[in-house]
């Protein structure tokens, strides 16, 4: 009870810190709407003449496009960074004097800037629907709590990849190229850019064996009802088993890298 | 009972060895050339609960790879290490309940939450019960003048500020030993003070143990009781204070001032062996005498003899220019002994 409360307690401060500049907590959610709208402008461009492409219509696009931008937003800005630049700056030692697992708080962390940003992501996606008329929720209370789930299970992917990639920080020098890295991994394969059903057939079979897809296509695609109800428990069991694999992985390289490598500054 | 035990210990890293250039640079990707830097070397430590120790050395001498070792964030590359009977390392979790750490550089505060906040989190995270917190609270409160700060977010706070709340964290849970790498650095000489009777006190009262480290031989002496001197890795002194200018100061000097003219050559005949003038004016003189051999009142009479006498001044060996020749390695510690 007692250790649940301290992981709590570090989601209860993250929701704080997020929101303790209420100025770069908005201009950070416009700006993410602000490249959404370019590329929601660029696919209407691609519709027009076409009303069916990879088996999606227009209508279908635009819901996809939302759920891509709000699986975006729960982990943006200071979440991507927050690892490598306790890494490089060697404020790590003092997360390390102290009774926590690390891997945990960091998720924590992340859940709590998480929810403060995507409480307003969420809100502001829904008045952009409603005023562009774009409006096909899932249909059933079923349908809601698998995309529910689907959003906890991107959620959590994202966050895992992210942190990997982040504990690779103790091994470079600098986390910039590393992100790029990630974040162009990320964007291709869980069909953030172009949905998945796009890709020429052997591209699309290893999207679907990748964890990517967890984070953007499936919550997006089970949203505008374009995941067979057939096919979801299947799809859920396959992003378990990967959350469960990449949480023992970052177990393991967290395991290497704090023998290895040393913490910086004295 | 040895709260903080090492045997034999060890760090090395491996550092990379680049060329300059960017050619160097591009030459390093293809075959990375490494050297050995050997941070700490054969340290064998013997801590017992309730002491304050001082743990001192110039820049570079492996002061902070220590203290890393033994708070659990670093892995020791060779040799034994206990404290509170668990190796901090691979118990980094126990053993860090135990402990209570401050890096001088660093904070364990949220930047951007107010520092009750930072407390509370903290709270949660050593489980500590509500009744210790509430006391704890009132105490560093008071102790360390903290009740305009905590409601600030950490951001906002000075330095000083900020140390005084970080000294409140790390001791907050009741720690049995705290270890503070450099507490006082770039710090004003009241809230310096301020800092080390607040030391000086949960030692006393509480019983903490404490190793600090630190440029500022006031907060030694202040603070601690015990030195260990620790030069490229290695263990050089370990004792009291009064232990180490007993064993390496003979020297102490009397500074006078005559109503008239000194006759130098005559004055110089009047001293015994083991006394001799250092330096003199016309109407003033300072005389080093050995001692373990005269105390002040005999080599003042000498000079009396040969002086009127009017001032003087008694200078006592202190700490800081036995540490300082120490470091410039003009006293031969080993030999000493
Ligand atoms: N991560 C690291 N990689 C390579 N060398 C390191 C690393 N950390 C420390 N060193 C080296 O180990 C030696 C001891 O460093 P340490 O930080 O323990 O010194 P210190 O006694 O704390 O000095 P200061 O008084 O300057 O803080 C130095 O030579 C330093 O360059
Ligand atoms: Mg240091």
């Amino acid at each position: 009870m007692l250790t649940f409360q301290k992981y709590l307690r570090h989601v209860l401060c993250a929701i704080q810190e997020t929101t303790a500049y209420r100025a770069s907590y908005f201009i950070n959610i416009v700006s993410q709407f602000v490249s959404y709208i370019a590329i929601f402008f660029l696919w209407r461009a691609v519709y027009t003449g076409n009303s069916v492409i990879g088996g999606m219509d227009w209508n279908d696009m635009q819901g996809y496009l939302l759920i891509s931008l709000f699986t975006s937003a729960l982990i943006s800005g200071s979440s991507e960074f927050r690892v490598s630049r306790s890494i490089w700056t060697g404020n790590i030692a003092v997360e390390l004097v102290r009774p926590v697992d690390y891997q945990k708080a960091n998720f924590s962390i992340t859940v709590g800037n998480g929810i403060a940003e995507g409480v307003l992501v969420a809100a502001i996606g829904i008045l952009f629907a409603l005023l562009i008329g774009f409006a096909v929720p899932p249909a059933s209370p079923a349908a809601w709590l698998c995309f529910l789930l689907a959003v906890a299970f991107s959620f959590i992917t994202k966050f895992l990849i992210v942190y990997i990639f982040g504990l690779f920080t103790f091994w470079t020098t600098g986390g910039m190229g590393l992100s790029w890295l990630r974040r162009g991994l990320t964007d291709f394969f869980s069909g953030a850019i172009i949905p998945l059903s796009f890709f020429p057939g052997w591209l699309k079979a290893a999207a679907d064996v990748l964890p990517f897809r967890g984070i953007v296509s499936v919550p997006a695609t089970i949203f505008i009802g374009r995941l067979p109800p057939s096919q979801i428990l299947a799809t859920f069991a396959v992003e378990a088993a990967w959350i469960a694999a990449l949480w023992w992985l970052a177990r393991l390289i967290w395991h290497f890298a704090m023998r290895k490598v040393t913490i910086h500054g004295g | 009972m040895n709260v903080i035990e090492t045997k034999g210990l060890c760090k090395s890293f491996r550092s990379p060895l680049k060329k300059p250039g960017v050619l160097g640079a591009v030459r390093h990707l293809f075959r990375p050339e490494h050297r050995e830097i050997v941070a700490v070397t054969e340290v064998d430590l013997a801590i017992a609960a309730g002491e304050s120790v001082a743990y001192v050395g110039p820049n570079g001498a492996g002061k902070s790879t220590t203290i890393k070792m033994l708070t659990g964030i670093l892995l020791p590359t060779g040799g034994e290490v206990r404290v509170n009977g668990l190796h901090p390392y691979h118990q980094r979790m126990r053993n860090s309940k135990n402990i209570g750490v401050v890096f001088g550089q660093r904070t364990q505060l949220w930047w951007d939450i107010p520092v009750i906040e930072s407390f509370t989190l903290l709270r949660d995270i050593y489980e500590v019960p509500e009744k210790t917190y509430a006391e704890n609270l009132a105490y560093f409160t008071g102790m360390l003048g903290l009740a305009e700060l905590l409601h600030q977010s950490a951001r906002r706070l000075s330095l000083g500020q900020r140390m005084r709340c970080d000294l409140a964290v790390a001791l907050m849970h009741n720690p049995a030993i705290v270890f503070l790498d450099e507490p006082t650095i770039g710090l004003d000489v009241a809230v310096k003070e301020r800092i080390r009777e607040f030391l000086k006190t949960v030692n006393r009262e509480r019983g903490v143990t404490i190793m600090l480290t630190s440029h500022d031989l006031g907060d030694i002496e202040d603070v601690c009781r015990r030195l260990i001197i620790i030069d490229a890795g290695r263990i050089i002194y370990d004792g009291s204070i009064q232990g180490l200018l007993d064993r390496y100061v003979k020297q102490r000097s009397i500074r006078i001032i005559a109503s008239a003219r000194i006759d130098q050559p005559s004055a110089a005949r009047a001293m015994p062996a083991g006394v001799e003038i250092v330096h003199a004016d016309e109407r003033e003189m300072t005389v080093e005498f050995d001692r373990f051999r005269y105390t002040a009142k005999d080599v003042l009479e000498i000079i009396m003899t040969a002086a009127e006498v009017v001032d003087f001044q008694l200078e006592e060996p202190d700490i800081e220019r036995v540490v300082k020749n120490v470091y410039e390695g003009r006293l031969e510690l080993e030999q000493g002994a």
